[in-house]
C-alpha cells in the first residue's frame, strides 16, 4: 500500500518540488486566450451556441473540480492511507472553483437569455413558474455554489496547511502570503495532526451534505431545467456522479503526468495505479447503472411527459452524439478496465481514462444542447464554438491548477513522514491525543 | 495456522483495551486465544435454547396462520381492492433489504479494504443468506395458491406456458435466486479455513467427519491460501454488482408501474441505499447482544461499531436526500396526481406511517453525528430497533398509500391488515432467527482466519522484526 521504503520529509520534498516549466503556464494562458477569442467571436456570429457551449463546459469543469474536492474529503471520512502520495494532485482542482463562481455569475446575469428557457418560454405550470422564477433561481444558485466554493477552499486550506506548516518555505512567490498565514499559529506537529484531523472530520461530513444537496439543486436548475417540461428524481444524483467519475479519471491522468515529470517512480507505485484503476472502473459501472436505471424506468413507463426528453436525444441530429457519449463514457472504459493488466499498464489506463472523459464531456453537451435547441435544427450544432469554449476552459482550469501546484507541497509530506501519522487512523480523543478504548 | 507464539506480556502502562492503527484487537494476544474464545461460543447454553424455542414458537404461529390462510383464502389477510399488495410485499422488500448490508460489508468493504468489516462480516453474511431465505417465502405466501409458484420459473416449455418475461415480478425471481446462490456460496467459501479449525479441534468423531468434508481437506498450505484468496476476491467481485442489482430489480416492481408515488427514476439507487441502511440496522440489532452474550467485545470492538455507525449515518443521509428529492420533484413537476399523493403521504390517511418513517430513518440517525453515541452500544441497539421499524414502515408508505389513492376518487379504498398478516410477519422473524440461532451454534460468528491475519504483524514484531 505504501512505497517500498521509509522516506524522510526532506527526501519527499526534494523529490517533488521541481518547479513547473514556464512554457506550461504560457501554454495554458495561450489556450485560454485562443478559446476566449473564439468565444468572443462566437458571441457576435452565433451567440446562442457560444453561450450554450460556455454553459456546458462550465458544467463539465465545475462539477469535476467540486467532485474532486469531495473525493479528497472522503479520504478523511474513510481515514484512507493509500492515497497520501497522490491526493494533493486532486486537491489542486479547488483552485478552479473561485473562477467557476465568477463564470457562474457571467452565465446567470449575462448569458441567461441565450441559455435558460425561463427567460423566453412560457412556464408550463405555476409550480415551474415559482421554482424557475429568474430571481429565485439566480439567488439560490449563487448562494449554493458560493457555500460549496467556500467550504471546498476551507477544506483544502486545512489539508495544505498541515504540509506548509511542517516544511521549509518554498514555492511560487504569489502564494507566499498564504503560506505565511498558514504558518501563523502552527504549533507542535503531533498536536496539529490531531487537531486538523478532528476539525476535518466535521468539515468533511458537512461538505458531503452540501455537495449532495447542493449539486442536486444546481443540477435541476442548470441542467435539468433547460427543459421546462422534464423532471426526473434521479437526475441530480446521475449528474453529480458523472462529475465524480470525471474527477477520478482526471486524477489518474494527472498522477501519470506528475509521476513522469517528477521522476517519482519510487513514491507513486504500481499499486496506486491499480487502486485508481479500480475506482475508475467501479464508478464507470456505477455511472452506467444510474444512466441505465434512469433510462429503463422512463422507457418502461412510456409517459409522454418523460419520454420526450429521451426521444429528443435519440432522434436526428442528436442521436449519434448521445450514442457516442454512452459508448465512450461507459462501454469502452467498462470493458477496457476490467482486467488488472489494463489498469496497471499506464498507456491502456490513460487511453480508457481519456475515453471516459471524452464521453462524459459529450454527456454534458447532450444534457444542454438538445434541450436548448430542441428539434429546430437540421444538422448537429457542433464545431468551432463548442471546441473553442472547451479550449478556453481547459486553459483556465490548467492555469489555476498549475498555479496551485507550484505554490504548495505536491504531496502530503506531513502525513507521509510524520512519526505520528498513524495515530489518527483509529478514533482518538483530540484533546488528550489518546486512542479511545477499543472495548468496554 | 497453528499457534505461533506465547501470549505477549502486557507492557508497562499498557492497558488491554488501548488500540493503535496496527493493533486493532489489543486484548487478543495469540492464535490459541482466538481459537479458544471463538470455539467457546459454540457451546450450547440455556439462553440460546430459550431464544431458539422462542424463535420456533414464533415460526409455528406463522406456519399455523399460513395454513389457515391457505384454507380460507387470501381474503383472510385483509386484502381488498384496490389494495392488493400489503404486508406480504412490504415484508418481502423489508427482508430482501436486510440482506444487502451483509453483502456490502462482506464484499464491497472487502474490496475497499475497510478494516472494520473483519469482525462483523461473518454475522452479516449469514444474516444475508437467512434474510434472503425469509424474503423468498413472501411472494409464495402472497400468491395465495403457493403450489402455483413454479409457474414463475422458466421450466421447459412443454405446456406452452412461459413466464411473462416483461414483468418485473419475474425479474425478481431471477434476482433473488442469483442473490441467494452467490451469497450462500460466498459465505461458504469464507468459512473453509474456519471449518478446518473446527475439524482440528473437534473431538466428536461424527462432527469431525462432517467438518472434514465441509473444509474440503484444507491443510493451511501456502498454495491453498493463494487459491483461496483468489477465489474469495472473485466471489467478492461477483457479489458486488448484486448489491446494486437485486434491490434495483425489487424497486422496478414499483417504479415500472404508473401508479402515483411509484413511477420514480430515483427508485433503484434509493432502494439500494435504503436496503443497506436497514441491513446495518439489523446488523446492530444482532451483533450488539451477540458480542455481549458471547463475550466477544474485544473482537467486535467499539471502533468497528463506530465505523459501522458512520456507514449507517451516511446511508440515512442518502435515504433522506431521496425522500426530500421525491417531495421536491413531485411539487415542481406540476403533476396533480403526484402532488396529491405526496401531500397525502405526510398529511393524509397514512400520515402516521410516513412520520414514523421520517423520524426513524431521517431524524433519529442524526444522533450518530455524536461520537459518544456511536460508541454507546445501548443507544446503537435502541436506534437499530427504530431503524428496523422505520424501514418496514418505509415500505408500508411506498406500497399502501399509492394503491389506496390512485387516480380517480372512486378507486380509493382502505386497507387494514388482519391478525393473519401479523401472524405471518411474526413467523418470518421466527424463521429468520431460528436459522440464525442454529448457525451461531454450529459455525463461528467471527472469522477466525481473518482475525488471525490482523494479529500476524504483532507476532513478527515480537520476534524482532518491525511492522510499522
Amino acid at each position: 500500500m505504501h512505497p517500498a521504503r521509509e522516506w524522510t520529509r526532506e527526501e519527499v520534498l526534494a523529490a517533488t518540488s521541481k518547479p513547473l516549466p514556464k512554457s506550461l503556464t504560457t501554454m495554458t494562458l495561450a489556450l485560454a486566450a485562443i478559446g476566449f477569442v473564439i468565444w468572443v467571436a462566437g458571441l457576435f456570429i452565433a451567440p446562442d451556441r457560444a453561450w450554450r457551449a460556455f454553459h456546458f463546459n462550465w458544467l463539465f469543469f465545475t462539477v469535476l473540480s467540486s467532485a474532486g474536492v469531495m473525493f479528497v474529503a472522503v479520504q478523511r471520512i474513510t481515514t484512507a492511507r493509500w492515497s497520501r502520495e497522490v491526493i494533493r494532485f486532486m486537491e489542486g482542482y479547488v483552485a478552479f472553483l473561485p473562477v467557476a463562481f465568477v463564470f457562474l455569475l457571467v452565465i446567470l446575469f449575462a448569458g441567461k437569455g441565450h441559455i435558460f428557457p425561463w427567460t423566453h418560454e412560457a412556464y408550463p405550470n405555476h409550480e415551474k413558474a415559482t421554482y424557475y422564477n429568474g430571481s429565485f433561481l439566480i439567488a439560490r444558485d449563487i448562494i449554493t455554489f458560493g457555500i460549496l466554493t467556500v467550504m471546498s477552499l476551507w477544506y483544502i486550506y486545512s489539508c495544505v496547511r498541515l504540509d506548509v506548516g511542517g516544511s521549509p518555505e518554498s514555492g511560487a512567490s504569489w502564494a507566499a502570503g498564504i503560506r505565511e498565514r498558514m504558518r501563523t499559529g502552527f504549533g507542535e506537529e503531533r498536536r496539529e495532526i490531531h487537531s486538523t484531523h478532528s476539525m476535518q472530520g466535521k468539515l468533511a461530513v458537512f461538505l458531503a451534505l452540501v455537495f449532495g444537496y447542493g449539486w442536486s439543486v444546481l443540477a435541476w436548475d442548470l441542467s435539468m431545467g433547460l427543459s421546462l417540461h422534464f423532471t426526473s428524481t434521479l437526475y441530480g444524483w446521475w449528474f453529480f456522479m458523472g462529475g465524480w467519475l470525471c474527477g477520478l479519471t482526471t486524477l489518474s491522468l494527472l498522477t501519470m503526468a506528475w509521476r513522469n515529470y517528477l521522476g517519482a517512480e519510487e513514491l507513486i507505485v504500481e499499486k496506486h495505479f491499480h487502486d485508481l484503476g479500480k475506482l475508475c472502473f467501479a464508478f464507470t459501472a456505477f455511472w452506467g447503472y444510474l444512466t441505465f436505471g434512469q433510462y429503463l424506468v422512463i422507457w418502461y413507463g412510456n409517459m409522454g411527459e418523460e419520454t420526450h426528453f429521451m426521444r429528443l436525444r435519440l432522434i436526428h441530429p442528436w442521436k449519434w452524439m448521445t450514442v457516442t457519449s454512452v459508448v465512450f463514457a461507459f462501454l469502452i472504459p467498462f470493458f477496457g478496465l476490467l482486467s488488472r493488466a489494463a489498469k496497471v499498464f499506464r498507456p491502456t489506463f490513460a487511453l480508457f481514462a481519456l475515453c471516459s472523459l471524452l464521453g462524459l464531456w459529450l454527456t454534458r453537451y447532450v444534457e444542454v444542447y438538445p434541450s436548448t435547441f430542441g428539434e429546430n435544427v437540421t444538422s448537429l450544432p457542433f464545431g468551432l464554438w463548442e471546441v473553442g469554449a472547451f479550449v478556453f476552459y481547459l486553459g483556465v482550469w490548467g492555469f489555476c491548477y498549475t498555479r496551485f501546484m507550484d505554490a504548495f507541497p505536491r504531496m502530503r509530506v506531513t502525513l507521509m513522514t510524520s512519526p505520528y501519522r498513524d495515530e489518527v487512523q483509529i478514533p482518538v480523543n483530540p484533546e488528550t491525543m489518546e486512542p479511545l478504548p477499543a472495548h468496554e | 495456522m497453528a499457534s505461533a507464539a506465547a501470549p505477549r506480556p502486557t507492557g508497562p502502562g499498557e492497558r488491554p483495551n488501548v488500540p493503535s492503527a496496527n493493533n486493532r484487537f489489543p486484548a487478543v494476544r495469540d492464535y490459541e486465544q482466538v481459537d479458544r474464545e471463538v470455539i467457546e461460543t459454540l457451546q450450547p447454553s440455556f439462553g440460546w435454547f430459550a431464544a431458539l424455542a422462542t424463535a420456533i414458537f414464533c415460526l409455528l404461529i406463522g406456519i399455523s396462520t399460513w395454513i389457515y390462510q391457505i384454507h380460507e383464502g387470501l381474503g383472510a389477510a385483509g386484502y381488498q381492492p384496490p389494495v392488493m399488495w400489503g404486508v406480504y410485499i412490504i415484508t418481502f422488500v423489508f427482508w430482501v433489504g436486510i440482506g444487502h448490508a451483509g453483502t456490502l460489508i462482506s464484499a464491497i468493504l472487502y474490496l475497499f479494504r475497510a478494516g472494520f468489516r473483519t469482525s462483523i462480516y461473518r454475522v452479516s453474511e449469514a444474516m444475508t443468506v437467512f434474510a434472503v431465505m425469509t424474503a423468498g417465502l413472501f411472494p409464495i405466501i402472497h400468491i395465495g395458491r403457493p403450489w402455483k409458484f413454479f409457474w414463475l420459473i422458466p421450466y421447459p416449455n412443454w405446456r406452452l406456458l412461459w413466464p411473462q418475461f416483461k414483468s418485473p415480478l419475474v425479474w425478481d425471481v431471477f434476482a433473488i435466486l442469483t442473490y441467494f446462490t452467490i451469497s450462500s456460496t460466498f459465505l461458504y467459501v469464507g468459512l473453509i479455513p474456519d471449518l478446518a479449525v473446527l475439524r482440528d479441534k473437534e473431538t466428536n468423531p461424527i462432527r469431525k467427519r462432517i467438518f472434514a468434508m465441509l473444509s474440503l481437506g484444507w491443510r493451511n498450505s501456502d498454495r491453498e491460501w493463494r487459491h483461496f484468496m483468489r477465489a474469495y476476491l472473485f466471489m467478492a467481485a461477483l457479489a458486488t454488482p448484486l448489491v446494486l442489482s437485486v434491490h434495483s430489480v425489487v424497486s422496478f416492481d414499483f417504479a415500472m408501474a404508473l401508479t402515483p408515488g411509484w413511477h420514480a427514476t430515483i427508485f433503484p439507487p434509493y432502494f439500494v441505499a435504503g436496503a443497506i441502511f436497514s441491513g446495518i440496522g439489523m446488523v446492530f440489532t444482532i451483533v450488539i447482544p451477540l458480542r455481549r452474550f458471547f463475550r466477544l467485545q474485544h473482537y467486535i470492538t467499539l471502533n468497528d461499531l463506530d465505523a459501522a455507525a458512520k456507514l449507517c449515518l451516511f446511508t440515512s443521509m442518502v435515504v433522506g436526500l431521496a425522500y426530500l428529492t421525491e417531495f421536491q420533484i413531485a411539487w415542481m413537476s406540476g403533476n396533480k396526481v403526484e402532488q396529491d399523493y405526496f401531500w397525502n403521504r405526510v398529511f393524509g390517511q397514512w400520515a402516521w406511517a410516513a412520520w414514523i418513517m421520517l423520524i426513524c430513518n431521517m431524524v433519529l440517525p442524526i444522533s450518530l453525528f455524536s461520537q459518544r453515541l456511536r460508541r454507546n452500544t445501548t443507544w446503537l441497539f435502541i436506534l437499530s430497533i427504530f431503524i428496523n421499524i422505520g424501514m418496514w414502515f418505509e415500505r408500508f408508505v411506498i406500497v399502501v398509500p399509492s394503491l389506496s389513492h390512485e387516480f380517480e376518487p372512486w378507486q380509493w379504498g382502505s386497507y387494514r391488515p388482519t391478525w393473519v398478516d401479523y401472524g405471518i410477519l411474526l413467523g418470518s422473524f421466527g424463521w429468520f432467527f431460528m436459522w440464525f440461532l442454529l448457525f451461531i451454534k454450529q459455525l463461528p460468528v467471527v472469522a477466525i482466519a481473518e482475525i488471525k491475519e490482523i494479529l500476524a504483524p504483532r507476532m513478527r514484531s515480537q520476534h524482532g522484526g518491525g511492522s510499522h
